[in-house]
């Protein structure tokens, strides 16, 4: 980074220099020649005293300050980010929450702009990769090893900590995608036995749609709720693993794999199961609007538990979920959902108070306390998840049984790649007619992205 | 916009003035009052508009440490990519209906105000509300005006028995960037009303008085002789709302964030998204200069434009 | 505005008259409609709105909204950063224009075409292309995540508009009223401060209009140069509430109230002004 650093100043002051001499030959005078020198060491001090900052290293026993930043939205998981904070005994933690969607192109501008909190939120898979791939992160083989995450935590979740052969990121919670339902609203339909096949499913629907409620709430304002549908649609026809070729860019978004996802998909919105206008709603509007019975289910991981138990909802009686219904029995169950977890940058100015810290963050309490705050699943095995409610102690059982965890779309795939993939299932909410041209755009961009 | 180049002749045909006391000591005062603004212009506008222009010439990004002379390829790149492409598209559309609807809105009601009596006066102080507001304000109105569920706009077609019309303005394709635009419209139309509110005090009334002796009827007045005396106010008018329109990010930023499916969005966020999403700093710069390139060709139009009828100004 | 009321009416003239009184209030309706909307929004309870909607006129009003998001928010902060902003940035902006106005119309260098033809022109780059370069010079100095930025970059552009409508201004000038001084003894310091600033009054009150509108509600500049919610403007930090705050409808609106504020009122105070700081490059007098 420095040396470019240095090439840019000079050449900028150099572009001064220039400019200014110019003037002064515009003039054929020596007055102006003297304004050069005048100013000429103003702007170099200027430039100077911003140039040495940092560097200012705590005491070895209380590890000073921590910067940590994250994009953990609901009460019940900030409040918890700060009970768990405030057991922290080796220094301080100064948190600044960021706005989930305002998070995503918020961290990558303060790394960028080499400003970024000593620790931050990330989502493992394809994320954390491209910004590990930019030497953005430092490995915190000190964590792994100091709260021995290589035998404390499942070996999947492990692997989704390890980048390059070296741990990056410490896995905080990871989350299930289901349909979470309301059982009043399904009850009122006479939906008795919860789907578990995709005839299942279609039945329920009907059921629902008949009482005037729509069977489907989604919000995909952010895009990114919609990928659920994608994700799921594909992964019980074609399997996980056409699914990680298409992520990785071996297979092409106009397979007949594809295409036939997208069909069902399509059937399913001219039914008139979805809701309208998904596109001008957020996911926790579509949350809202199955809590109050306007909608019956959402298609949503498992944090949605932890924003209506803050809306004083109560699992099982409040809100349910069942596992996204089989479609092809011969194909395998996938689990899917994303991992949140800590990653430390390369240009932290506290690099130990952040492994400290991230050391506490790996105890399995924390751990716990945080899965029950948030709505999510504990990594640490030694977590006491007997205390977890019986919805999550549940999806902690349906992740258990899977024959394999995926990560939803947008970790699946890198972000260039996601950026149309995205895109993609918005415009398909917004008209599913012609979606043969909306594969042939994203795979034409998912080529051009991945050659890059 | 008229204003740059008409001081500069005025400047170099009186270049003798000025010479009261001796030169040198002149020209020290010039350094004191010019040097240290300029060198802060310099600094923060001028030099990082040639460094923009030479990143566009690379392949550089925000999280790599070297970058790399590409040639044209970013542009050719940007004027080949479909996006891009479409992002321009927007820009200009949004231009040209800019420069048509706040101002013939904005001139029709300054027309009709410019009589209206006392009471009037104060409604005219009221209606310069909305240009105070800060675009960031506005787009909050408006999202809530163009609710799906409760918004001002579906409520009141509810009422006028227009149901059918009834949407999702903002998250619909087909009708999301005119929204916008209607947001944008909205408080532009205010800022030309009150521009040519201004304007027409300049018109002389002895001049609209004998042309409606000789007969014109009031349009013919307004067209043939109103119309032109604006000329001047007009080219402000729209050299304003042009750049206003060809900068514009805070609103859209703030209504739609160019979404659904990137169909608002204009050249100003194409160029924040390949910045700091795709952190390609070359390929951004590149999208910035051809934004610098239209800015250029429509306020150097519409000061031709503006200057060919300048007679009746000057 | 009202000078041809003594005009004798005839009968379409008041007919006229009527027409404008309703295109009048239907405009009225299109623009107060909102603005009071908002208002009224920030008045009722987040619980009622969720009830009846945003649009209904309800009764109940209560200020409970102002003292949440005064107590949830960093709104004192965001208030404070913004003033930080734009205090010094009009300041520097119209010092330094005056300061190159009045040389370039009065002391007329040489190369001064040069140096109005570079100020001006700065018009017309977009800030899009400043962000990219000045993104990185304000990274190598460190200053990304204070106020700073924003202080520099828009004292730097506002240069372009003070630079030309104080030039405009000073040409209108006699340049005896120079001379004269000069030969009671003043320097050119002197002849600045005491004889010209005074003059130029209701211009540098235009602009300081112009400037503080500009820049108060600016929102992109502090969106790409900070990311921590100490250094947010209000105007970024309305946008945060939006994101923090969503289904508070009622709280949202207080903020943006309370961001609006400041420039509506110095703008119903000045509002003359401001049309002249517009129209001043082109139109003169």
């Amino acid at each position: 980074m420095k040396k470019v650093k240095t090439k840019r100043r000079s050449w900028l002051w150099l572009s001064v220099f220039v400019a200014l001499a110019l003037l002064a030959a515009a003039c054929g005078d020596d007055s102006d020649d003297t304004s050069t020198d005048a100013d000429g060491p103003t702007t170099d001090a200027d430039a100077a005293s911003g140039e040495d900052d940092a560097n200012a290293d705590g005491e070895a026993e209380n590890l000073g300050n921590v910067e940590v930043g994250h994009y953990f939205g609901s009460d019940l998981g900030q409040q918890a980010i700060l009970d768990i904070n405030s057991t922290f005994t080796n220094g301080s933690v100064a948190i600044s929450p960021i706005e989930h969607e305002a998070f995503k192109d918020q961290i990558l501008i303060a790394l960028a702009g080499g400003e970024p909190p000593d620790v931050f939120s990330y989502w493992a898979g394809a994320r954390t990769a491209s910004v590990q791939r930019n030497d953005q992160l430092q490995p915190i083989d000190a964590v792994f090893d100091g709260a021995d995450v290589w035998n404390n935590f499942p070996q999947a979740l492990v692997d989704a900590g390890v980048y390059d052969g070296d741990p990056y990121l410490l896995p905080f919670g990871f989350h299930y995608v289901a349909f979470f339902f309301n059982p009043q609203v399904l009850a009122d339909a006479g939906v008795t036995d919860l789907p578990t096949t995709y005839e299942d499913l279609l039945t329920a629907a009907d059921q629902i749609a008949e009482t005037g409620v729509k069977p489907f709430a989604l919000g995909s304002m952010n895009r990114w709720p919609a990928q659920f549908w994608f994700d799921f649609l594909l992964l019980r026809t074609a399997g996980p693993d056409y699914r990680a070729q298409l992520m990785s860019g071996e297979a092409s978004y106009e397979d007949t794999e594809v295409t036939d996802a997208l069909e069902l998909w399509k059937e399913m919105f001219d039914a008139g199961y979805f809701v309208d206008d998904a596109n001008a709603f957020t996911w926790s509007d579509a949350a809202d609007s199955v809590a109050n019975g306007e909608a019956a289910m959402t298609l949503m991981g498992t944090w949605i538990t932890g924003y209506w138990d803050g809306n004083g909802l109560t699992p099982v009686d409040d809100y349910d979920f069942f596992n996204f219904p089989v479609i092809d029995p011969a194909v395998e169950n996938a689990a899917l959902g994303p991992i949140d977890g800590w990653v430390v940058s390369a240009d932290a100015a506290n690099p130990e108070g952040a492994f400290a810290l991230l050391e506490h963050y790996a105890q399995p309490e924390n751990q716990l306390d945080w899965a029950i705050g948030q709505g999510a699943l504990p990594p640490n095995s030694n977590a006491d998840t007997s205390q977890l409610n019986p919805v999550m102690a549940k999806a902690l059982e349906q992740v258990n049984n899977a024959d394999s965890y995926s990560f939803n779309y947008d970790l699946a795939t890198p972000p260039a790649v996601a950026e149309f993939g995205l895109d993609m299932f918005q415009a398909f909410m917004d008209n599913p007619a012609g979606f043969a041209d909306l594969q042939s755009d994203t795979q034409a961009a998912a080529v051009e992205a991945f050659g890059n | 916009m008229s204003w740059s180049t008409e001081p500069v002749t005025t400047s170099s045909s009186e270049k003798t003035g000025g010479g009261l006391t001796n030169v040198n000591s002149t020209n020290r005062w010039v350094v004191i009052f010019i040097g240290p603004p300029l060198l802060l212009f310099l600094a923060i506008v001028a030099v990082p508009t040639v460094m923009a222009l030479r990143l566009s010439f690379t392949d550089a990004h925000l999280l790599s440490d070297s970058s790399n002379w590409v040639g044209l390829e970013n542009f050719r790149d940007a004027l080949g990519n479909e996006h891009v492409r479409k992002s321009i598209r927007i820009t200009l559309v949004w231009t040209v209906f800019g420069a048509i609807v706040p101002p013939v809105v904005g001139l029709g009601i300054a027309t009709t105000l410019q009589n209206t009596s006392r009471f009037a006066t104060f409604m005219k102080s009221a209606l310069f509300v909305p240009i105070a507001l800060s675009l960031v304000v506005v787009g909050q109105v408006w999202i809530w005006i163009y609710q799906p569920g409760d918004g001002l706009l579906n409520e009141v077609l509810g009422v006028v028995g227009l149901e059918t019309l009834e949407r999702a303005w903002l998250a619909d394709r087909s009708t999301a960037l005119w929204a916008v635009f209607i947001a944008w419209a909205w408080q532009q139309t205010v800022l030309a009303m009150i521009l040519f509110l201004a304007g027409l005090t300049t018109v002389p009334d002895e001049l609209v008085e004998a042309a409606r002796v000789d007969g014109a009827t009031r349009f013919q007045v307004f067209a043939r002789v109103v119309v032109p005396l604006l000329r001047p106010v007009t080219t402000v008018v729209l050299s304003l709302i042009a750049i206003n329109s060809l900068r514009n990010f805070d609103l859209v930023f703030a209504m739609t964030s160019g979404g659904p499916v990137r169909e608002t969005e204009t050249v100003p966020l194409l160029v924040h998204r390949v910045l700091f999403r795709e952190l390609e700093q070359g390929r951004a710069s590149a999208i910035s200069m051809i934004l610098f390139a239209m800015t250029l060709v429509v306020v150097g139009g519409l000061t031709w434009w503006g200057r060919r009828g300048s007679y009746v100004n000057d | 505005m009202s000078m041809t009321e003594s005009a004798p009416r005839t009968e379409p003239g008041v007919l006229r008259r009527r027409a404008g009184l309703i295109v009048l209030v239907i405009f009225v309706g299109v623009y107060l409609v909102p603005v009071l909307g908002v208002v009224l929004t920030s008045l009722k309870t987040n619980a009622e709105i969720a009830e009846r909607g945003i649009w209904a006129p309800t009764g109940n009003l209560t200020l409970d909204n102002y003292f949440e998001v005064w107590r949830k928010a960093n709104t004192s902060r965001y208030l404070i950063n913004s003033i930080q902003v734009t205090l010094p940035a009009v300041v520097i902006s119209i010092a330094g224009g005056t300061a190159i106005g009045y040389a370039l119309a009065k002391l007329r260098p040489c190369g001064g075409a040069v140096i109005q033809l570079v100020v001006v022109a700065g018009l017309f780059v977009p800030p899009q292309v400043l962000l990219v370069p000045l993104f990185t010079i304000f990274s190598d100095a460190g200053l990304l995540n204070t106020l700073w930025p924003m202080i520099l970059v828009h004292s730097a552009v506002g240069l372009s508009i003070t630079t030309l409508v104080m030039r405009n201004f000073f040409d209108q000038i006699p340049d005896t009223l120079r001379s004269a001084a000069i030969i009671d003894g003043a320097n050119e310091g002197q002849v600045f401060l005491r004889v010209m600033l005074p003059l130029a009054r209701p211009a540098l009150a235009a602009l300081a209009t112009l400037q503080f509108t500009f820049i108060w509600n600016d929102f992109l500049y502090p969106l790409v140069f900070t990311t921590g919610d100490d250094v947010r403007t209000v105007m970024l930090g309305l946008l945060a509430v939006q994101g923090q705050f969503t289904v508070a409808f009622g709280t949202q609106a207080a903020l943006a109230v309370i961001a609006s504020v400041p420039t509506v009122l110095i703008f119903i105070v000045f509002q003359q002004h401001f049309v002249r700081g517009l129209l001043a490059g082109a139109v003169k007098g």
